[in-house]
């Protein structure tokens, strides 16, 4: 899927589709309970995205994911650090979206039947970004049909309502009103989730074709890491606001060092008895840490399976550790060492 | 909770002190040159009219004199009136109990008639009487309080006339003729106000009666109208003094209607008076009464919610 | 606005609630019907019926001037020559009471169309913008709705007059804050829903986004609203005119017309029972009314109502 050849490291900067410099976003809680506290949904992120490549972020529900999908689209400002869209810094405080027609930024939300309006018909949504140029009625029906044909759903539906379609169908209609801009980027945010799992696949094949015949990047944000793995040219995983691991080259053969990720792709089934029965399943003990109340050090340290006292003092930067990623983890690539070593001992100890 | 009252009683000062400017913006400004009209009884010459204006202190701006009277108010002073000339605050001090006597015995006349019916059509569900109470229910909510009023009016008049007084005598004078004058107002005021009553105790109490704390207190061995009557009516009870607040807006306009209908010589009738005579010091001080009475009310019922419905404790 | 544009809108009327957006049963007309078949409903019109005959028919049949003093006929009991009879100036009250139905029902209604346009703006502009402008908004509510409403018309139709306009005013005022409130509730729940924020990913503009996307969303609780206000509205209207601040005499007022009858209840009885009868009528009707039209289009609005 890779059109651009990579470029040297400083000419890269430059052609950058998008850019996060540092980028925070924390909400301070307003009300009634004591104090009020500050979530950090995102914390000091910085990203690339060229030109022509799929961006996967995956993480746990409540990581920032979806916050630092709306940074990237512009419905949500940054409280810290710029976004940088082809080299052009974007204004820090604005209305929401007040960029999107000029970045071109699309977004496909998880929540399908809630992302068209129930009051208006599927034709008349798909339009909104075409009326908004000033296209006139009849192209603009024209280019309906043709989106709706481009997203495999038949042409009667352009006059019917939201609830009288699946999800699957309502879910096609959103991607269509995303295409129809003809946009750069479309942030997919879970786009596929709510969906049951045929047709998931047939959307997410779907959105893999669009990509395909279209000039259009996509960042796919899912919790699930199956599908970002196949959607995606190179995955970011996030943790608490923090990316902890980002592959770098555009190889998916690489594999995940940092002790989350790790345990992320060990909760994948493999299709096969087998292996699936003797496969050695990483479970994550201990709650989720609140955004509110982070942990010292590595965020990662209160559930990490190879913890160590360092661990819950320093807090590690995104490092490069090998040719393909760059690591947020004191002991990236000592997983299945540490990990033996740990089960080793709590066997010992508890039995 | 404490946090929770402290926070409700802030908001409760800062709405009557933005109360206190608007009202006495609006009766200061608005009425036009009072100075004109006082003059013009009198005969309005230009000399005239400077000495009426720096006599009643309007050559001064605005913000200063408002300044000058929040400082009187706060102290209990508010002035005199411009048409009978006497201190507004005295007058509001006789007036006020009247109203206050008045509101609180058809509340009370309200309540009493509301809750036993309500309880009763709830546990008797679907039965005749309910429906029956219903109806009537529903048409005494309709029925304006200045309607019931002329009707109890022509009933004191004609059929009740050896039991009602027709003018007010105070309560510390002769109680029983003090309940004479005030019954027939009360009850024109209180059908309305019963008819919300037995609606909300009833929609509350099945609503209660099927919740499961209620299925527990039965297995635990509790006797039938144990259950019914305190468990249930317990559970039932912060809506229903939720609703009585919320009806005190339109008991205040009650007020005011049967104060005019049977001449009671309330603050109601003296908002009227005022503004029929255009004495703006008077409406200014009454309706800031009014209006504080009315807000400590919704106070009130903010802190007893969460008293008689222990399940609102946590959420505040 | 292209058709199907011009179709939403009609259709956001209607609105269905929010659980099942099958809108094709949403239809203003479908609602309506539904309304007219309630139990409620089908008494409220019931009710308003014969009022509204009266008010159509009456001056066609009725021969008398509603402000003419006959010094003959005062104080005539109903007769087929003064149906209803007729008052201490001899004025008949058939034509006075057919006269002055239709501004029970215009003041209410202006009120009702002012309170719901001035409260819908001021709590979606609150709920859409957020912050400082927000907080000032709801304060300015919460001011309005510490007096009680009766007492803030009678001041402000003691202050600037009576007549319609200044009646529709004072009343507009007191409803305001309830379909603020809503208004601002409403657009709070659906400002965060997806399709607006596609919208604004679409490149709309603030107030399109307004008028296509936030109001259709909140436009069902609004009308639920409106017309639980009218029989209020009607009250306070007629409470206004019954403590002398409505229509200057000698103009009919059905409020003013039973005040009168307070003087006269021994001598003449059926001078209050006319007005009282239409007034009561009219309020009994709108209330049911307005009970199957929530049932019909939303429940939960009941909550927010209140009284005056």
């Amino acid at each position: 899927m890779k059109r651009a050849a990579p470029d040297a490291d400083s000419g890269k900067q430059a052609m950058a589709l998008l850019r996060l410099d540092g980028v925070s976003v924390h909400f301070r809680l307003r009300g009634r309970g004591r104090g009020g506290g500050v979530v950090r949904a995102v914390d000091n992120v910085d990203l690339t995205i060229d030109e022509g490549e799929v961006l996967g972020i995956v993480g746990e529900s409540g990581c920032g994911k979806t916050t630092l999908g709306r940074v990237i689209v512009g419905l949500q400002s940054p409280t810290a650090g710029n976004v940088v869209v082809r080299g052009e810094k974007r204004p820090l405080r604005q209305r929401p979206g007040a960029n999107a027609r000029r970045d071109g930024f699309q977004m496909v939300y998880q929540d399908a039947a809630g992302s068209l309006n129930p009051w208006k018909r599927i034709g008349w949504s798909i339009a909104e970004p075409l009326r908004n140029e000033g296209m006139r009625k009849p192209a603009m029906r024209e280019r309906v049909l043709e989106l709706l044909d481009q997203v495999g759903l038949p042409d009667s539906l352009i006059d019917q309502y939201p609830g009288e379609l699946s999800g699957g169908q309502q879910q096609r209609a959103a991607i269509a009103r995303a295409l129809a801009g003809r946009p750069r980027l479309i942030v997919l945010d879970e786009a596929v989730s709510s969906l049951d799992m045929s047709t998931q696949a047939q959307v997410l094949n779907l959105l893999k074709d669009l990509a395909e015949r279209h000039p259009v990047n996509y960042v796919f944000i899912s919790h699930d890491i199956a599908a970002v793995d196949f959607m995606s040219d190179r995955v970011a995983v996030m943790y608490l606001g923090k990316i902890v691991e980002l592959e770098d080259a555009h190889d998916r053969k690489s594999p995940l060092v940092h002790p989350y990720s790790i345990t992320l792709r060990s909760a994948v089934p493999v299709p096969d008895p087998v292996v699936e029965r003797r496969r050695n399943r990483i479970v994550l003990t201990g709650p989720v840490a609140s955004a509110t109340d982070l942990p010292s050090g590595c965020r990662f340290h209160t559930r990490c399976p190879i913890a160590q006292p360092l661990c819950a003092d320093a807090e590690p930067e995104l490092a490069s550790t090998s040719e393909t990623s760059r690591v947020a983890c004191h002991f990236a690539g000592e997983f299945d060492d540490r990990y033996a070593a740990a089960r080793a001992g709590t066997t010992g100890g508890s039995g | 909770m404490i946090l929770f009252a402290a926070r409700r009683l802030a908001e409760a000062v800062a709405v009557l002190f933005v109360l206190t400017f608007l009202i006495y913006v609006i009766g200061t400004i608005v009425p036009g040159d009072i100075a004109q009209q006082m003059a013009g009884i009198e005969g309005a010459t230009p000399e005239r009219m400077a000495e009426m204006r720096a006599r009643l202190g309007l050559d001064r701006p605005l913000m200063v004199r408002y300044g000058e009277w929040l400082g009187n108010a706060v102290r209990g002073d508010f002035g005199h009136s411009l048409f009978t000339e006497r201190d507004i605050a005295a007058d509001v001090r006789q007036q006020f109990p009247v109203s206050l006597e008045v509101a609180f015995a058809s509340v009370l006349l309200a309540v009493v008639i509301g809750i036993p019916l309500g309880v009763y059509a709830a546990v008797h569900t679907g039965t005749i009487v309910d429906r029956i109470l219903r109806g009537i229910s529903l048409v005494f909510f309709s029925v304006p309080t200045f309607v019931s009023g002329v009707l109890f009016v022509w009933l004191g008049s004609i059929i009740l006339k050896s039991y009602y007084t027709s003018f007010y005598v105070p309560f510390t004078e002769d109680p029983i003729a003090n309940l004479r004058s005030i019954m027939l107002p009360c009850l024109a005021i209180a059908l309305p106000t019963s008819a919300s009553i037995i609606q909300m105790t009833r929609t509350t109490m099945i609503a209660s009666l099927q919740e499961p704390f209620i299925d527990t207190a039965r297995v635990k061995g509790a006797r039938e109208s144990r259950v019914r009557y305190i468990h249930a009516l317990r559970a039932s009870l912060g809506p229903v003094v939720t609703l009585i607040g919320l009806l005190f807006g339109a008991l205040v306009g009650g007020l005011i209607i049967v104060e005019q209908i049977f001449n009671l010589p309330g603050l109601g009738r003296g908002v009227l008076l005022a503004i029929a005579e255009r004495d703006f010091p008077y409406v200014i001080t009454a309706t800031l009464v009014i209006a504080s009475v009315y807000i400590v009310v919704n106070f009130i019922v903010d802190l007893l919610y969460p008293i008689l419905d222990p399940r609102q404790r946590e959420q505040t | 606005m292209n058709a199907p544009a011009a179709r939403g809108a009609l259709d956001g009327n209607a609105a269905e609630n929010r659980e099942t957006p099958r809108i094709r049963d949403a239809r203003l007309w479908h609602q309506l019907r539904a309304v007219a078949k309630h139990p409620s409903g089908r008494f409220g019109l019931l009710l308003i019926a014969p009022v509204l005959i009266l008010a159509i028919a009456g001056p066609l049949v009725i021969d008398w001037d509603p402000i003419k003093i006959n010094p003959s006929d005062t104080l005539q009991g109903p007769s087929a020559r003064h149906w209803f009879g007729t008052d201490q100036l001899g004025r008949d009250l058939a034509a006075r009471v057919v006269s002055a139905i239709p501004v029970v029902i215009w003041v209410p209604l202006g009120a009702v169309l002012l309170a719901v346009t001035g409260g819908s703006a001021i709590g979606i502009l609150a709920g859409y913008r957020r912050g400082w402008l927000e907080r000032v908004l709801m304060a300015g509510t919460d001011v309005l709705l510490a007096m009680p409403g009766l007492l803030t018309a009678i001041l402000i139709v003691g202050v600037f007059g009576g007549g319609s306009r200044n009646m529709i005013l004072a009343i507009g005022v007191i409803y305001l804050p309830r379909f603020t409130r809503i208004a601002r509730g409403s657009t709070l729940e659906v400002r965060g829903l997806p399709y607006v924020d596609a919208a604004r990913l679409s490149g709309t503009k603030p107030l399109a986004l307004v008028m296509r996307h936030i109001l259709p969303g909140i436009s069902s609780p609004l009308f639920v609203m409106c017309v639980l206000s009218l029989s209020t509205g009607l009250l306070v209207q007629t409470a206004l005119s019954f403590l002398g601040f409505g229509f200057e005499p000698p103009t009919a007022d059905l409020g003013r017309m039973l005040a009168n009858s307070v003087d006269f209840l021994t001598l003449a009885p059926w001078m209050a029972i006319s007005p009282a009868l239409v007034i009561t009528l009219l309020i009994l009707a709108f209330n049911n009314l307005g009970d199957a039209v929530r049932d019909v289009m939303d429940p939960e609005v009941a909550r927010a109502a209140g009284t005056v």
